[in-house]
């Protein structure tokens, strides 16, 4: 990441807001990152720590009314997004950050054709006819690898398989050449089979069209190929982030250690090992512990760690952790750390 | 297609000789009988006139045979005759059906509208101060009895503030000219319409509703959203098509209880339909009569059955999926 030129998505201290019957919880807290143009970030984490809250923050999609965007800004070339109207909004979306959503089964309109979804992608930020639309959707969905698609933009989702769905969902996302494509697990629900395939269409569509991206999992496996840099979530808070091999090769944050040793490595070493599970579970949102989030899985915490939130620290070269323990000189700062 | 339609006309026909068969034989076994309807229960003719009563309608033959020499003139499209009216059953049905229908179809596709409005208000804005009044508007609607709604209309709209008639379907005095006479049959139906539909108002709002607030809860809704589409074309474009298909069920289902709500309304506004027809030709054990009624009834039934089906297939494609390679 070179740091003289300006970031096209910029995300600080971003922090959502919900009503829940337990009183207000925060499934994101001060949240920061950046995204250069045409680069991708990953977001990492177990399921509930706050990424897809943190997509569908930025596309101003939190489930309304009782989820909002309770401070801290998300800087779209420069601009606020939380201060745009609605429809200030919704010329944004799909227009230039677009999103590909997890369940391909689910997201697409049971009663309306493909052909018609994805033109309809098109139709609401261009100003082209109807017959222009649907020969733009046929292309995209040329594009996105759908065999004969003039025959099959008549066909209705049900005819389609989930990587089939999953494509036309990518078409969908790019209808209008987004600057920056949110993809929330875009692989989770497919078959193994087919999770390679749609993982490698999105590498190669990016690559031709130069899209920012961030890439949204819980499979550090597809990191490595996929990411320039990566964010690791916990409980609504990014804990280390850090360029992908840096990450991969020197985690520093005690979670991220113990998610890589958590990727099952086969039989690669001569011996199957047993695989390391990381003890306890997320805590829930309205019931967070004091002080560092993840401490309650270790078995050495200290007293700092409960007492106080251990702050951002750089510890190498575009390389932050919050952690008291990864930053041994910090514990010294303490007093002077906020 | 053309074996989905077969199958379809001949379960119609069974459930018709269904229809025929059950309602022969209760009727045979119900108290009272014709004869002693028509000349009168004190007694006043003489056993061989009641004899010959009988046999000239046939009562003196055995049920059986009675039950076949029907089926056999059902078969050649002759319902019978009215022993009450003196009519051909199907002179009577003439007459009358279309009256019938004019009060059921406007009430059912007036009020219809007005509870898809109605629900799709209350979805939108659920939890709201207008959701919540209308929801209690709907429960009454919904719990009134159609003979004291309509009693209650006709007191108000009618007798005191004198806005509707009272009573029928024509005016005594109609100037000439057809646009006379149908503002003046318009005029006419709405009582009895709302009388009617009001319930089926309050069942339309309630499954609009719940539908269309958890079809605006689906994962597609979300990727329209994601598209840029405006709220107004998202709930008209994606969610009212989807959250439709349960209404256009309950509707195929509340026809039968319309059904007989026509009937009560059309007794209540003296309407000149088959309901009125009902209510005498039970009275006066009238047996070709109510049997013709009940095979009109389930006719209808089967034919909203059949367009209910249509206007599925026509909304979901999933459902017409045999048409599609």
């Amino acid at each position: 990441m070179s740091a003289d030129t300006a970031p096209i998505l910029e995300v600080r201290d971003l922090r959502v807001a919900f009503d829940a019957p337990e009183g207000l919880v925060s499934p994101v807290d001060r949240v920061s990152f950046s995204l250069q143009a045409g680069k991708t970030i990953g977001l990492v984490g177990e399921s509930g720590c706050g990424k897809s809250m943190t997509a569908l923050a930025i596309m101003g999609l939190l489930p309304r009314p009782s989820g909002r965007v309770a401070g801290g800004e998300i800087l779209f070339r420069g601009q606020d997004l939380c201060r745009r109207s609605d429809r200030e909004m919704q010329k944004i979306r799909g227009n230039r950050i677009a999103m590909v959503f997890q369940e391909p089964m689910t997201s697409l309109n049971p009663v309306l054709s493909v052909g018609e979804q994805i033109a309809e992608a098109v139709r609401v930020h261009q100003r082209v006819g109807k017959r222009d639309a649907i020969n733009q959707a046929v292309d995209l969905m040329a594009l996105v690898g759908i065999p004969a698609p003039r025959d099959r933009a008549r066909d209705y989702p049900h005819q389609f398989s989930g990587g089939m769905r999953q494509r036309v969902m990518i078409a969908i996302a790019l209808a209008c050449r987004p600057d920056i494509l949110i993809a929330d697990e875009p692989t989770t629900a497919l078959d193994v089979t087919i999770q390679a395939q749609i993982m490698d269409l999105l590498m190669r569509l990016r690559e031709e069209r130069q899209m920012a991206m961030i890439l949204i999992t819980h499979d550090l496996g597809v990191l490595a190929e996929a990411v320039e840099h990566v964010c690791v979530m916990y409980a609504g808070r990014i804990v280390e982030s850090a360029p992908v091999d840096k990450l991969l090769n020197d985690p520093r944050h005690p979670y991220t250690q113990r998610l890589l040793a958590a990727i099952p490595r086969g039989r690669r070493s001569g011996r199957a090992s047993r695989l390391q599970e990381i003890p306890g579970s997320i805590p829930p949102l309205w019931d967070l512990p004091g002080g560092c989030r993840f401490c309650p899985r270790l078995e050495g915490r200290r007293d700092l760690c409960r007492a106080e939130q251990p702050p951002r620290r750089e510890v190498g070269p575009g390389h932050f952790v919050a952690c008291w323990a990864a930053c041994s000189d910090a514990l010294a700062l303490a007093g002077t750390a906020s | 297609m053309i074996k989905a339609i077969s199958l379809r006309l001949l379960s119609a026909v069974g459930l018709l000789w269904g229809v025929v068969t059950l309602s022969f034989i209760l009727i045979h076994f119900a108290p009272g009988d014709p004869i002693s309807s028509l000349v009168g229960e004190n007694g006043g003719a003489s056993p061989e006139f009641v004899a010959r009563l009988r046999a000239q309608y046939g009562l003196d033959q055995p049920i059986i045979s009675q039950y076949g020499i029907y089926l056999g003139h059902l078969l050649r499209g002759d319902l019978g005759y009215s022993i009450r009216f003196q009519t051909p059953v199907w002179d009577l049905f003439r007459e009358r059906l279309p009256a019938t229908l004019l009060l059921l179809v406007t009430s059912i596709v007036v009020f219809s509208i007005f509870g898809m409005i109605a629900g799709v208000y209350s979805a939108t804005r659920a939890g709201s101060l207008g959701d919540s009044a209308i929801r209690i508007l709907s429960v009454l609607a919904f719990s009134l009895p159609v003979f004291w709604f309509a009693q209650l209309l006709i007191a108000l709209f009618s007798v005191k503030l004198h806005l509707f008639p009272v009573f029928g379907m024509h005016s005594l005095f109609v100037r000439p000219g057809l646009w006379n006479s149908v503002r003046d049959v318009a005029w006419h139906v709405v009582l009895p319409a709302i009388a009617l539909g009001a319930w089926h108002m309050a069942v339309t709002q309630r499954f609009v509703r719940t539908s269309l607030i958890q079809v605006l809860h689906e994962d597609y809704i979300r990727t329209a959203m994601a598209k840029g589409v405006s709220r107004r074309a998202i709930l008209m474009h994606h969610a009212m098509r989807n959250a439709l298909l349960p209404v256009v069920t309950i509707t195929g289902i509340s026809f039968g209880t319309m059904l007989t709500g026509a009937t009560l309304t059309e007794i209540v506004f003296g309407w000149p339909g088959l309901g009125r027809l009902i209510l005498d030709g039970v009275l006066g054990r009238d047996r070709p009569l109510i049997i013709g009624l009940l095979l009109i009834s389930a006719l209808l039934t089967i034919v909203v059955d059949a367009l209910t089906d249509v206007i599925h297939g026509l909304l979901d494609p999933r459902i017409r999926a045999g048409r599609h390679r």
